[in-house]
This record gives structure tokens, C-alpha cells and sequence, in this order.
């Protein structure tokens, strides 16, 4: 565990819970209005659900059953570096049925077209309107100016390890990138003849894994294995905002490197904001997006959108609008596929 | 059209609190007893991934993705007291299912165990649970998983292999009409929204029964509800009344265009002995679980988003369930290779790290 995720710690339990709302005013949630949030989003998107992670990490501020938010198995389908180079006509595209393309407006694209706005759909019919995700990334850029020991992580273990110990020798240590396992044969005892026999069994209709190949419509037959993503949302007592922790598979399903991770995540952001830490309801080390300037972002489209929209943002909308400012951090990760066509 | 009814099988997914318990297990309460342990998992509807295909075009195209049976991390929530609570579950639609946890000592062990007895015994249980009628009331005893596992403590790898046991038909059902989408079946977006609420009452209602269900459709109905759901016991009442369109479901993991997911698999083995007069059945093969959770929804849109499909399957003539059925079911890697696979992860094992997480 690093220095500052400690003190970080130390001065979270020390923070007293945040009792009165200050949403509008510094962008910040009170656990009574996460939970809020919270619950809106489950009912919008019903693939995010509450769950309560280990009894001995609950938070007595927030309910036994609602302690954090996830949704898992979440595709993504291509690296964030891609994203950036030699997309240029990608650039904000609402698709046919007001599909906003989560890919909008990322560095490479030039920071022309200042003003755009893009709208999210109707919130309950009324139509609001915030930043896109290229002003939200402005709005971040403006103000990186924290450090947050990233660099010293090592980022080629697998999330959840420990880096062991000297005196356990490891003499045949194998890279931890490795694709298949190294010390089992092939040969297998028991099988019957049965596996190799059934023809109801689908058969080797995979298409290449995620990287470059979107397969053309004619494959629509085939199964696209992708890199996948358990994605949570916690409330951070100290900062007072929500915060996001990724857990990412590869297309087989093993657990993906930190620097893995990475891959995923918009460059700007990946060596500044992410860091590694365990995450406050699980045993596991995760990815997390620091939320160090998460009220302050959170603050400037509210600000904007009230601005320009009609009527003002709920705080029971703050986690919806808090994942289209994620959606700048990682562009890849389709999380809110089921939202996109119906907020 | 007559093809052969082909499965898309289930593509496992363990979270790492699910090692971190199964380290904890072997550790604290199982030690050096290999004898078969309890797990739990769960598999939801599928759902294809929406995914811009190139920059140039400007929809976006559906894909279908692996159908996932999760082994959830609620399944040690009892056995370790302050553990992970056992209420973590998918969206309330999911559908648990157990599963039987070998754990070898050794590597050996573990690449010699016969795996073609670990399929035939956990087969005949299903072939007794259907028999005893059991599975008729509790459809997820159909689909019981297999893992068999080595932990290297030391090194924290775990070392596994899954396999979800299917009763073969032989010869095979055949599928005797293109799969249709339920959009096409059901004109009306009206009708689809009932649907998903009739589902959601019918998990509601009847827990035990979750998972497969029979269904009728009649177009037509006058007080509005079109849909009407049963439990598999009362497959007659449905079937019979010859009103409507009857039809067997299933909360379906696949999301592939033509091929249902694996549990209809054991359901089919299920409908040959309990209803040996069928020879021709209709599935819903019900995907939408998840859908069904949001809230009202406009009709247009949720004819676009429904993903579940219909088959008109022949069945074959039913056989006696007889104990040699054949069972097939290891999962097989990205390359259709009978392998297993191993993970290398440690934090959640390891004291010093969960003396800090403790803090």
C-alpha cells in the first residue's frame, strides 16, 4: 500500500460524514444522495446493481445492502490508443437512434470545435443538456496538477497480486504475461470419446479477440470475444464523490495486468489519475480513477449544464452524468450501452 | 429447413474473491480433504454487445458475445462467518445454479483425476433429479457446474477446469425452422413489455422454479394480459388447453443470433422423459432477464433492444434415460482444445495485505 493511500485512509476515517447537500454549490454528495444517485441509476440501467462486499469493510454510513455499485462482464472492444490514432472522422457522432458514441472527441482529434454540446437524451422527458466529453476532458486537463504516485507501481503483475517475497526462490519464474499454462502436458487422462462426439456442441465460431478486427456484418454468426470489465462505483468519504474501480479479463477470462489496464484508459488520464489500491469493499487490489478532482469537474457541467440547458440538473442524476465525464477517462469501456438509447 | 440444434456453451467467469475464498477454504475447514464441496454460480439472459463497427459507418452493429456462467464470490459468504455476504448476485434475473468443487492436493492429482467419471457421476444426478421429478419443481438442478481445481498456496496460482454437463441427444434434435427473433413473433411492442412484467412476476412467485418456464401466447387475450407464465409442472395445462401459442422457456445465457444457450441442453433431456409424447416443441429462448428490470419503457424501443428468439425444435424420440447417457462438457479454450486454465493471482490470501485492507 502506498504512503497516500494510507493517509488517505487514516484521514477518511477521520472526515466527518457529509451531512448537508453541497451538490450544486462544489459538485460534492452527501452518502444519503450517492445512495440516491444510485438507486436512479440501477433503475435506468438496470445492468448496475448495490451490493454489499465484505461485512467486515461495510461503511455504517451507507446502507448494509447499497455499500457500492457494479456492473460486470463489460465488453470492450478495442484499445484507447487506438482511439487516438487515425479515428479523426470519429469524431462526435450521434449514431441512428441518438447513440452517443462513447469514442467522442479524444486527443488527436484537435481541440477545435470549442462549443460543441451534445445532448444525452431526455432526463424524465425534459431535455438537458451537459458538456460533451470533450469539454469535460478540457475541464479536466485544466486542472492535473496533483501527484499521485503511479509511477512506481509495478504494472506487469496481475491486479490482485502480491509481489513475493525474496527468500521463496522462484527459479523457473515465468512472466506473468504468459499465455497458457506452462506446466501442464497435454495429455489428459479419463476423457471418454464422448467430448470429442457431439455434434449439438457449437464449434470453433470464435472471431478474433477485440484488437483492430470489428468483423464485417457477414460474421454476424460468430461469437466476438473482447477484453471484459467488473466496474464499481464507491463513495469516497473524503472527497466526497463517487469513484470508479475497474477489474478487467482478458478475452479468456484471466485477470488483466495493471499496465494492461492502461490500454484502456484515455493516455491522458492513465499515468496521472489511475492508481492501484484495494478496493474499500472487496479483498482485491483494483484499478481506480483517483477522484481528487471529481467534485471539481462534477461541478463545472453542472454549472454548464444549467447554463445552457433548460432546466437544472436533479442530484438523483449525478451518477448518470458522472459516467458520461468517466466515459472521457475510458473511452473504450461500453458501460452504458443499455442507457445509451433510452435516459 | 432441418438442421442439427447446436448449443453455444457456457464460457466460465470467476471473480478473485472467489479464489481468495477457495484459498481461505482449503486452509481453514477442508485442509487435505479432497472430497467434492459445494459452489455456487449463476448465469443471466444474453445480451449482444452494441459496437460501432468502423469509423465510416455511423450505426452501430450487434454482436453476440460469450455466454457467461459466473461462480460467484457469495459462495464462501457462510463457511468463512465474516466473509463476503451470500446475497452477491447478478441483477435480481440471474439464475443460480451449484456446482460440485473438486480440489486436488497436488498438480498430479489434478492433471490425473479421470475426468470422464466426474462427468458420469454428476450426469447421473441429473438424470436422477429428472427422473425423481425434482427437476420439474427446481429446473436449476438441470445444470449443475463442475470444478475441478488445484491451488498452489505457495505460489498463489490456481490451476482449474470446468465443466458444465450435458445430457447428449442421440441422435440430435434437430432445429426445423430459421430461429426467429420474438420481435417477429409478437408484432406488437405492447405485447413485449407484458412479456418481461409477466416474467418478472412469474421469478417473483415462484423462486424454486426460476430459470425454465413453460409460456402461452395468446395475441388476441381480452383482458390484456397476452402472456401467461407456469412453473414446468404444469406443462399439460398449458399444452393442452390449445389456446394460444404454447411454448417451453428458459432464461437463455447465449446471445449468438441461431444457437440457444447450453442449459436447453438438459431442459430437452428433461422433456424427453417427463413429456415423451412431444416431438415437436417451440422454446422461447428468453433472453431479456435484464431488460425486464428497467422501468417503463417506450415500446418502440424495446421491440428494437428485445433479444430473445424462438425455435421450433424437433425433438428426438425419447430414449429410456438410461445411467450410460452420454454426457460431454469440459470446457474448451479459445481454441476448441481440451485444456485447463490457470490464474495467477494472490493479494486476497496473502495476511499482511489483509491486515492492511482491514484497517
Amino acid at each position: 500500500m502506498s504512503i497516500q493511500s494510507l493517509i488517505h485512509r487514516v484521514a477518511e476515517h477521520f472526515n466527518p460524514v457529509l451531512k448537508n447537500s453541497k451538490f450544486k454549490e462544489t459538485g460534492v454528495l452527501t452518502p444519503e444522495e450517492f445512495v440516491a444517485a444510485g438507486e436512479y441509476l440501477v433503475y435506468k440501467c438496470p445492468t448496475w446493481s448495490w451490493e454489499s462486499g465484505r461485512s467486515n469493510k461495510r461503511r455504517e454510513y451507507l446502507p448494509a445492502d447499497k455499500q457500492f455499485l457494479i456492473t460486470r462482464n463489460v465488453p470492450c472492444l478495442r484499445r484507447a490508443e487506438q482511439m487516438v490514432f487515425g479515428l479523426d472522422d470519429e469524431e462526435e457522432q450521434v449514431g441512428e437512434d441518438g447513440w452517443v458514441s462513447a469514442y467522442a472527441g479524444h486527443k488527436g482529434v484537435g481541440g477545435q470545435g470549442d462549443d460543441e454540446i451534445e445532448e444525452i437524451g431526455d432526463i424524465d422527458n425534459s431535455s438537458v443538456q451537459v458538456p460533451t466529453a470533450k469539454e469535460i476532458e478540457r475541464l479536466t486537463r485544466g486542472v492535473d496538477d496533483v501527484e499521485i504516485a503511479a509511477g512506481e507501481q509495478d504494472l506487469d503483475t496481475p491486479l490482485g497480486q502480491v509481489v513475493e517475497e525474496e527468500e521463496e526462490e522462484e527459479i523457473e519464474e515465468i512472466p506473468s504475461d504468459i499465455e497458457d499454462i506452462p506446466d501442464i502436458d497435454d495429455e489428459f487422462d479419463g476423457f471418454d470419446a464422448v467430448e470429442d462426439n457431439d455434434p449439438a456442441a457449437s464449434t470453433a465460431n470464435t472471431a478474433g479477440a477485440g484488437v483492430a478486427t470489428a468483423p464485417a456484418g457477414s460474421d454476424e454468426d460468430k461469437i466476438l470475444r473482447t477484453r471484459t470489465y467488473d466496474i464499481s462505483i464507491t463513495y469516497d468519504k473524503y472527497y466526497q464523490t463517487p469513484r470508479v474501480w475497474l477489474f478487467g479479463y482478458d478475452e479468456q477470462g484471466k485477470p488483466l495486468t495493471a499496465r494492461k489496464i492502461y490500454e484502456d484508459i484515455s493516455e491522458d488520464h492513465a499515468k496521472k489519475t489511475v492508481t492501484t489500491e484495494t478496493h474499500p469493499h472487496l479483498a482485491v487490489q483494483q484499478a481506480s480513477i483517483h477522484p481528487c478532482k471529481h467534485a471539481h469537474v462534477m461541478k463545472k457541467i453542472i454549472e454548464r449544464a444549467v447554463e445552457s440547458g433548460r432546466r437544472e440538473i436533479r442530484v438523483d442524476q449525478y451518477l448518470v452524468i458522472f459516467l458520461k465525464f468517466m466515459s472521457s477517462v475510458l473511452p473504450t469501456i461500453e458501460y452504458d450501452y443499455t442507457m445509451s438509447t433510452d435516459i | 429447413m432441418s438442421e442439427v440444434l447446436r448449443f453455444e456453451a457456457f464460457s466460465s467467469m470467476v471473480e478473485p474473491e472467489f479464489w481468495a475464498g477457495l484459498a481461505h477454504h482449503k486452509l481453514h475447514s477442508a485442509r487435505l480433504d479432497t472430497a467434492r464441496a459445494t459452489v455456487q454460480g449463476d448465469f443471466a439472459g444474453g445480451r449482444r454487445h452494441a459496437a460501432r463497427t468502423s469509423a465510416a459507418a455511423a450505426g452501430t452493429q450487434r454482436f453476440a458475445v460469450p455466454a457467461r456462467l459466473r461462480v460467484s464470490q457469495g459462495t464462501w459468504g457462510e463457511a468463512r462467518g465474516n466473509g463476503a455476504a451470500s446475497d452477491a448476485q447478478q441483477p435480481g434475473t440471474a439464475v443460480s445454479v451449484s456446482g460440485h468443487l473438486y480440489n486436488t492436493n497436488t498438480i498430479e492429482e489434478f492433471k490425473k483425476h479421470d475426468k470422464g467419471s466426474l462427468l458420469r457421476c454428476v450426469g447421473a444426478e441429473i438424470l436422477d433429479a429428472i427422473r425423481s421429478g425434482e427437476a420439474t419443481r427446481t429446473p436449476a438442478l438441470l445444470w449443475p457446474f463442475l470444478l475441478l481445481s488445484f491451488a498452489d498456496l505457495k505460489r498463489y496460482r490456481f490451476y482449474h477446469w470446468f465443466a458444465f454437463p450435458a445430457v447428449t441427444a442421440d441422435p440430435p434434435d434437430l432445429v426445423v425452422e430459421a430461429p426467429m427473433p420474438l420481435g417477429e413473433l409478437v408484432a406488437a411492442g405492447r405485447d413485449l413489455g407484458q412479456l418481461l412484467a409477466a416474467y418478472l412476476a412469474f421469478s417473483c412467485q415462484h423462486e424454486r422454479a426460476a430459470g425454465a418456464f413453460v409460456v402461452r401466447y395468446c395475441a388476441d387475450a381480452r383482458d390484456g394480459s397476452s402472456w401467461e407464465l407456469c412453473p414446468l409442472s404444469e406443462w399439460d395445462s398449458v399444452f393442452g388447453s390449445g389456446r394460444g401459442e404454447a411454448m417451453l422457456g428458459f432464461v437463455d445465457p447465449s446471445s449468438h443470433s441461431s444457437r440457444p444457450g447450453w442449459p436447453l441442453r438438459n431442459l430437452l433431456a428433461w422433456l424427453r422423459y417427463c413429456h415423451p409424447e412431444v416431438a415437436r416443441v417451440r422454446v422461447l429462448c428468453f433472453r431479456d432477464a435484464v431488460l425486464a428490470l428497467g422501468g417503463p419503457r417506450e415500446h418502440a424501443s424495446l421491440a428494437q433492444q428485445c433479444e430473445s428468439i424462438v425455435l421450433s425444435v424437433e425433438v428426438t424420440a425419447a430414449a429410456d434415460l438410461k445411467a450410460e447417457c452420454q454426457i460431454s462438457g469440459w470446457e474448451r479454450n479459445d481454441k476448441q482444445q481440451l485444456v485447463p486454465r490457470m490464474v495467477n493471482l494472490s493479494s486476497t490470501m496473502d495476511p499482511v495485505r489483509l491486515a492492511e485492507s482491514a484497517l
